[in-house]
C-alpha cells in the first residue's frame, strides 16, 4: 500500500487547507494552484491528492459541493469549514515553529 | 467548535454510508471531470489530443486504483466491506442453498442443545435460590458419623439444645411436614403445609407479599392456630383473593387464620416437597429435655453469620455433638450434623447429569462443527479458482480471509438465530412435561427459560463455533499458494494441506461419536439393568390415592382402622377393582418410617448401635393385592387384625441381616414404634420390595396390622382388573360417601411413581443415546462426503491407473482402505478417551462398571461396520468409473 511519498505525509493536509483558505476550489485546480504556489517544486500526485481531499472533507475541516464553474461545467469544489480554518491556524503556527527550528538547525551546521 | 467538527464528520460519514451509490458516482463523476480538465490543460500547451488523454489517465494513474484509496479513508469503510462481503456471502449461499441448509440447520439443533442444557444448568446449579444472600442459607443436616451417611432430619431434642449455643449462625430454624387436609371449601384438597419456627422467612430473608410474618408468640401454647398461604394456593384455591387476610381456614378439622401469603417466586423448603402453606411450629423445650428419645423429627435451617464459614461451622457443631454424646450416650451415640448450603444439596443431586448432557451436546456441537468444516473445505476446492481470481485483481490476502470468515460467521450467526428460537420452543415445551414430583423439590425447573445470560452463551458458542469451523478454512484458503495457479484445478499444493485438513476433521469427529456412542451404550445398558430390578411389587394396574386422617375426626387407632377397613371393603366391590388395601408408606412414595427393633434372645446393643428397621403398617391382603410374594409362613388373617393379637410379618432382608441367619419363623421381636412393650411374633417373611429407589439395597422391614397400628397418614392402593379410566372418580365417591370432608381427587397409577424413580436413568439414557446415535449419523456423513470427496479428487489418478491395467478391485481396496485407517483412527482415540473419560459417569450408571466391556466392544464393531459402510460407496463408485470418459474430461 503505497503512501504519498511525493510529501511529508500531513504536509499535504496543510497546503490543500492553505489553498482552500483562500477560496473554494475544484481538485484539479487545487492540483494546479499547488504547483503554481510553490514553484513547481512540490510535486503532488493526483492519485495522493483525491484520497487527501475525501479524508479531510471526512476529518470535517473541508465541506464540498457541486456547482458550475468557468465555462459553465460542473465540478466538485471544496471550502474550508469554520473548524477547519482553525486546525489551519494551529497547524500553521505548529509548522512555523517547526520550520523556524529546522532553519536554525540547519545554518548551525553551515557556520 | 469540536461540535461543528463533528457535524462535519457525521455529514460526511452519513453521505458515504446511506448514499452509497450516489457517493461512488460523484466520485466517478468527479475523477472524470478531473482527467477531461487535464487533457484539455494539455492540449492548450499544444499537445496531439490523443496524447493529452493518455497524460491524463497516467496522471491519475489507475483510476480504480484511486477510487480505491478514496473509500479507504472513509471512516466506516469496514462496514462497507463487511456488507460487501455479506452480500457475496448470501450470494453464495443463494447459488448453493442446500449446503447453507445443511450447516444453518445442523449448527442450530447443536447451539440449541447447548443453549437448553446451559439453561438448565444456569437456573438448577448457578442463579442462586429466591433467598435474601442465598449462599449463607444452610441446612444442618442429621448425620450418621458411624456410617458416615446423611440422616437429614434432626431430633427436637438436640436442636433445642443448641439452636441458642451456637456462635456460627444468626439464627436457627426448623421445620416438620404436615400433611393438612384443607375443608370447609368447595373440593376438600390435601395440601403439603409444614410447621416451621416463626424465624424461618426471616433468616430466608423472604418478607410476605400480604399480611404478616410469623411471630414468637404464634408458636406458644394455647396461641391460635395461623398460617401463611404459598402464592400458587392462594392464587390457585383462593382465586387470588386480596382479602384472604385474616380469613379463617379448616386444616385438619382445626380453624387456623390466615395471617399472609408469601411472594410469587418464593419457594420453601428446598429438597423437599415445596410447602402450600406454613404453619408455626413451637417447643415444649421442658417434656423435650425430660424424653431425649423423641425421633428425628425435623430439618434445621440456619443462616450462617456473615464472617463464618461452612469450616468453622462444621467445627463449633462437632464439638457441640461431642458434648451431647458424652452428656447421653444412650440417645447420642454416633449421631452428628453436617452443614450444607442449601445451593449445595440441589447441586450434589443435579450435578452429575447436567455435567453429563453439557458434556453430550458440546460434544455434539464439536462434531458439528468439523461437518460443517469439512463441508466448507469441500466447497472451496470448487472456489479455488475465484478466489485466485479475486486474489489476482487486487484482493489482498486479509481481504479473502475476512470473505472467508464472514461467510462462517453468517452461517454461525443464522445458526445460532435457529438455535435460540428452537431452545426457546423447547424449553417451552419441556416444562409442562416435568413432573410434579421433581417440579415439587427443586421449583427452579419451572423456571428454565432463555434470559439475556443465556442468549450472551448462545452468542459466544455461535462465535467459537465460527472459530472452529471457519479459521481453518479460512486461513488455508486465503493463502495465495492454494489458488496460485489459475489453471490447476485441484489446487496442487494447497490441495494435499486441505487432504490433511480433512483427515484430521473426519478422524475427530470419528473419535468423539466412539465417545458418545460409549457413554450412550452406558447409560443404555444401565437403563436396562434398572429396568430388569425385581421391585417386589407389581405396579401395573395400582391405583393409588395418599390420605390424612385428622386427629380431630379420627382421634384415635380405632377410630382411623374403622374408617380404614369401611374404605377398602368399599372399594373391593367397585366394578373393575380386583381388591384394594392400605399402607402407611409406599413404595417409592419417598416418604419412610423406621423403628429401633430388638430381638428376643440376641445380646443387647451397645448404645447407638441400636439394629432399625423400616415398618409398614398393612391392611389384611396387603401383601396379596400389591403382589408381594409370600416366602415362609403365612400373611396376615382376619384373626390377626383384633387389637391384640402380637404377630408381625416381616421382608427377607430383616430375616437374613437382624436374625443371623436363624430360621425367621417363630422368633419373637420387640418394636420401638408399639408402645405395648409386647414380644411380637414372626409368622411370615415376605420378599423385598424396593422402597426408597429401585437401584438402592432394601432395608429391613416388619410388617404389623393394620387395626393396631393405623397411621393418621395412609394410602390406598387399589388393584384394577382392567382399564383404569373412570375409577378414580369411582374410588373419590367411595371416599365422599364415607367421609364428604376427605380430599379425594389425587388418585394416581403406581406406574407414574416408578417412572419418577426411573426418570434420572431413563433421562440420561434417552438423551445420551438419541444424541449418540446423532452423533454417529453426523460423523456417518462426515466420513462418507470426504471419501467420496477425496475420491473424486483422484478421479484422474484412478482413470491413469486404471487405463494401466489396475483392475477395479485394485481401486475399490484403495479409495476404502484410506477411509478405513481414518475410521480406524478415530474409533481408537475415541474408545481410549472414553476409557479415560468414562469414570465421570460412575454415579449415573447401575449394575455396571463405566468400563463395561461389553459396551466398549458393541460400539467398537458398531463403528467398524458403520464407517467401513460409509467409505465403501463412494469407493465402490471410484472403482467404476470409465478411464476414457473420466480422461477426456480432464
Amino acid at each position: 500500500m503505497s503512501k504519498p511519498s511525493d510529501l511529508v505525509q500531513g504536509t499535504l493536509d496543510l497546503l490543500i487547507l492553505k489553498i482552500l483558505a483562500l477560496e473554494p476550489l475544484n481538485g484539479w485546480a487545487i492540483g494546479q494552484r499547488l504547483k503554481q504556489v510553490s514553484d513547481d517544486v512540490l510535486q503532488v500526485s493526483d492519485g495522493s491528492l483525491y484520497p487527501a481531499l475525501h479524508k479531510l472533507e471526512h476529518q470535517g475541516l473541508i465541506v464540498s459541493e457541486w456547482r458550475r464553474s468557468e465555462n459553465n461545467r460542473r465540478a466538485k469544489f471544496y471550502e474550508l469549514t469554520r473548524p477547519g480554518r482553525g486546525h489551519l491556524d494551529q497547524e500553521t503556527a505548529q509548522w512555523m515553529r517547526l520550520s523556524a527550528a529546522i532553519s536554525q538547525v540547519v545554518s548551525l551546521e553551515e557556520l | 467548535m469540536e461540535i461543528e467538527r463533528w457535524y462535519y464528520r457525521i455529514r460526511a460519514a452519513l453521505g458515504t454510508l446511506i448514499h452509497r451509490r450516489r457517493a461512488e458516482d460523484e466520485l466517478a463523476a468527479e475523477l472524470r471531470d478531473h482527467v477531461e480538465r487535464e487533457a484539455a490543460h494539455q492540449k492548450s500547451y499544444g499537445v496531439s489530443p490523443a496524447e493529452a488523454a493518455r497524460r491524463a489517465g497516467a496522471s491519475l494513474q489507475a483510476v480504480e486504483t484511486v477510487k480505491e484509496r478514496c473509500r479507504e479513508v472513509r471512516p466506516m469503510g469496514w462496514l462497507e466491506d463487511l456488507w460487501k462481503d455479506t452480500r457475496v456471502a448470501v450470494l453464495g449461499f443463494s447459488r448453493n442453498p442446500l449446503f447453507a441448509l445443511i450447516c444453518i440447520s445442523t449448527l442450530g439443533l447443536g447451539i440449541a442443545a447447548n443453549t437448553t442444557i446451559f439453561s438448565a444448568m444456569d437456573t438448577l446449579l448457578v442463579r442462586p435460590l429466591p433467598y435474601r444472600d442465598a449462599d449463607r442459607v444452610v441446612f444442618t443436616l442429621g448425620w450418621s458419623v458411624r456410617t458416615d451417611s446423611m440422616l437429614f432430619n434432626v431430633r427436637p431434642a438436640d436442636w433445642v439444645e443448641w439452636r441458642d449455643a451456637t456462635r456460627s449462625f444468626e439464627a436457627v430454624s426448623a421445620y416438620r411436614y404436615l400433611a393438612a387436609n384443607l375443608t370447609g371449601v368447595d373440593r376438600p384438597a390435601r395440601l403439603r403445609a409444614y410447621r416451621i419456627t416463626p424465624n424461618s422467612f426471616a433468616i430466608l430473608g423472604v418478607d410476605p407479599l400480604l399480611g404478616r410474618d410469623f411471630r414468637d408468640s404464634d408458636a406458644a401454647p394455647g396461641a391460635d392456630d395461623v398460617t401463611i398461604l404459598s402464592h400458587t394456593v392462594w392464587r390457585n384455591r383462593f382465586g387470588g383473593d386480596p382479602t384472604i387476610v385474616g380469613r379463617d381456614l379448616i386444616l385438619n378439622d382445626a380453624a387456623v387464620t390466615v395471617v399472609g401469603v408469601m411472594p410469587p417466586r418464593f419457594a420453601f423448603p428446598q429438597s423437599n416437597w415445596a410447602g402450600d402453606l406454613w404453619l408455626p411450629l413451637g417447643f415444649d423445650v421442658a417434656s423435650l429435655a425430660s424424653n431425649r428419645e423423641t425421633s428425628a423429627s425435623m430439618v434445621s435451617v440456619a443462616r450462617l453469620r456473615p464472617s463464618v464459614s461452612l469450616e468453622q461451622a462444621q467445627t463449633e457443631m462437632d464439638t457441640i455433638y461431642q458434648r451431647l454424646e458424652a452428656a447421653s450416650p444412650d440417645t447420642n451415640a454416633g449421631i452428628g450434623v453436617r452443614i450444607r448450603t442449601m445451593q449445595q444439596m440441589l447441586s450434589d443431586v443435579l450435578f452429575a447429569p447436567l455435567v453429563l448432557l453439557m458434556a453430550v451436546v458440546a460434544v455434539v456441537l464439536l462434531i458439528i462443527c468439523a461437518n460443517v468444516a469439512s463441508l466448507l473445505l469441500a466447497r472451496a476446492s470448487a472456489r479455488a479458482r475465484e478466489m485466485a481470481i479475486r486474489n489476482a485483481l487486487g484482493a489482498g490476502r486479509l481481504r479473502l480471509f475476512r470473505q472467508l470468515l464472514t461467510e462462517a460467521l453468517i452461517l454461525a450467526g443464522l445458526g445460532g438465530g435457529l438455535g435460540v428460537v428452537l431452545s426457546i420452543w423447547g424449553l417451552g415445551a419441556l416444562r409442562p412435561g416435568i413432573p410434579g414430583e421433581i417440579a415439587s423439590v427443586m421449583p427452579a425447573v419451572r423456571e428454565m427459560g432463555v434470559d439475556l445470560r443465556v442468549l450472551a452463551f448462545s452468542g459466544g458458542v455461535s462465535l467459537l463455533a465460527t472459530v472452529l469451523f471457519g479459521l481453518a478454512p479460512a486461513l488455508m484458503l486465503s493463502k495465495p499458494a492454494a489458488g496460485g495457479r489459475l489453471a490447476n484445478r485441484s489446487g496442487g499444493d494447497g490441495g494435499r494441506r486441505r487432504h490433511r485438513l480433512l483427515s484430521l476433521l473426519v478422524v475427530g469427529e470419528v473419535a468423539l461419536s466412539a465417545l458418545l456412542l460409549v457413554g450412550a451404550g452406558l447409560t443404555t445398558r444401565s437403563l436396562w439393568n434398572v429396568l430388569q430390578v425385581d421391585s417386589g411389587f407389581e405396579s401395573r394396574g395400582l391405583l393409588v390415592l395418599d390420605l390424612t386422617l385428622p386427629i380431630g375426626s379420627y382421634p384415635d387407632v380405632t377410630r382411623r382402622a374403622t374408617f380404614l377397613t369401611q374404605l377398602v371393603d368399599r372399594v373391593q366391590v367397585l366394578p373393575g377393582i380386583e381388591t384394594a388395601e392400605v399402607v402407611n408408606s409406599l413404595p417409592l412414595s419417598q416418604t419412610n418410617s423406621s423403628t429401633d427393633v430388638i430381638v428376643d434372645g440376641q445380646p443387647p446393643a451397645s448404645p447407638g448401635d441400636t439394629p432399625r428397621t423400616d415398618y409398614r403398617v398393612v391392611s389384611r391382603d396387603y401383601f396379596g393385592t400389591m403382589g408381594i410374594s409370600l416366602l415362609r409362613g403365612r400373611g396376615f388373617e382376619t384373626r390377626d387384625q383384633d387389637t391384640t393379637t402380637p404377630v408381625v410379618v416381616v421382608n427377607q432382608a430383616f430375616a437374613e441381616r437382624l436374625l443371623a441367619g436363624d430360621e425367621a419363623l417363630g422368633q419373637r421381636v420387640k418394636l420401638g414404634v408399639a408402645a405395648d412393650d409386647l414380644w411380637r411374633e414372626i409368622v411370615g417373611v415376605v420378599g423385598d420390595v424396593k422402597h426408597t429407589d429401585l437401584t438402592q439395597q432394601t432395608n429391613p422391614a416388619a410388617y404389623l396390622p393394620l387395626h393396631q397400628f393405623a397411621r393418621a397418614g395412609m394410602t390406598l392402593v387399589a388393584r384394577a382388573s382392567g382399564p383404569t379410566t373412570g375409577l378414580a372418580a369411582a374410588i373419590g365417591t367411595e371416599v365422599h360417601a364415607l367421609d364428604p370432608d376427605q380430599p379425594a381427587d389425587g388418585v394416581y397409577p403406581m406406574e407414574r411413581a416408578v417412572d419418577t424413580a426411573m426418570i434420572l436413568h431413563r433421562g440420561s439414557a434417552t438423551f445420551t443415546a438419541a444424541f449418540g446415535v446423532l452423533a454417529l449419523l453426523l460423523a456417518t456423513m462426515g466420513l462418507y462426503g470426504v471419501i467420496a470427496y477425496v475420491a473424486a479428487q483422484q478421479v484422474p489418478e484412478l482413470a491413469i491407473r486404471m487405463a494401466l491395467g489396475a483392475q477395479p478391485g485394485d481401486v475399490l481396496r484403495m479409495v476404502l482402505r484410506k477411509g478405513a485407517v481414518l475410521a480406524l483412527v478415530g474409533i481408537g482415540l475415541g474408545l481410549a478417551a472414553a476409557f479415560a473419560m468414562m469414570r465421570l459417569l460412575a454415579s449415573l450408571l447401575y449394575g455396571l462398571t463405566p468400563s463395561d466391556p461389553v459396551t466398549f466392544s458393541v460400539v467398537a464393531v458398531g463403528l467398524v461396520t458403520v464407517t467401513l459402510l460409509a467409505c465403501y460407496l463412494p469407493a465402490r463408485r471410484a472403482s467404476r468409473i470409465d478411464p476414457m470418459t473420466a480422461l477426456r474430461l480432464e
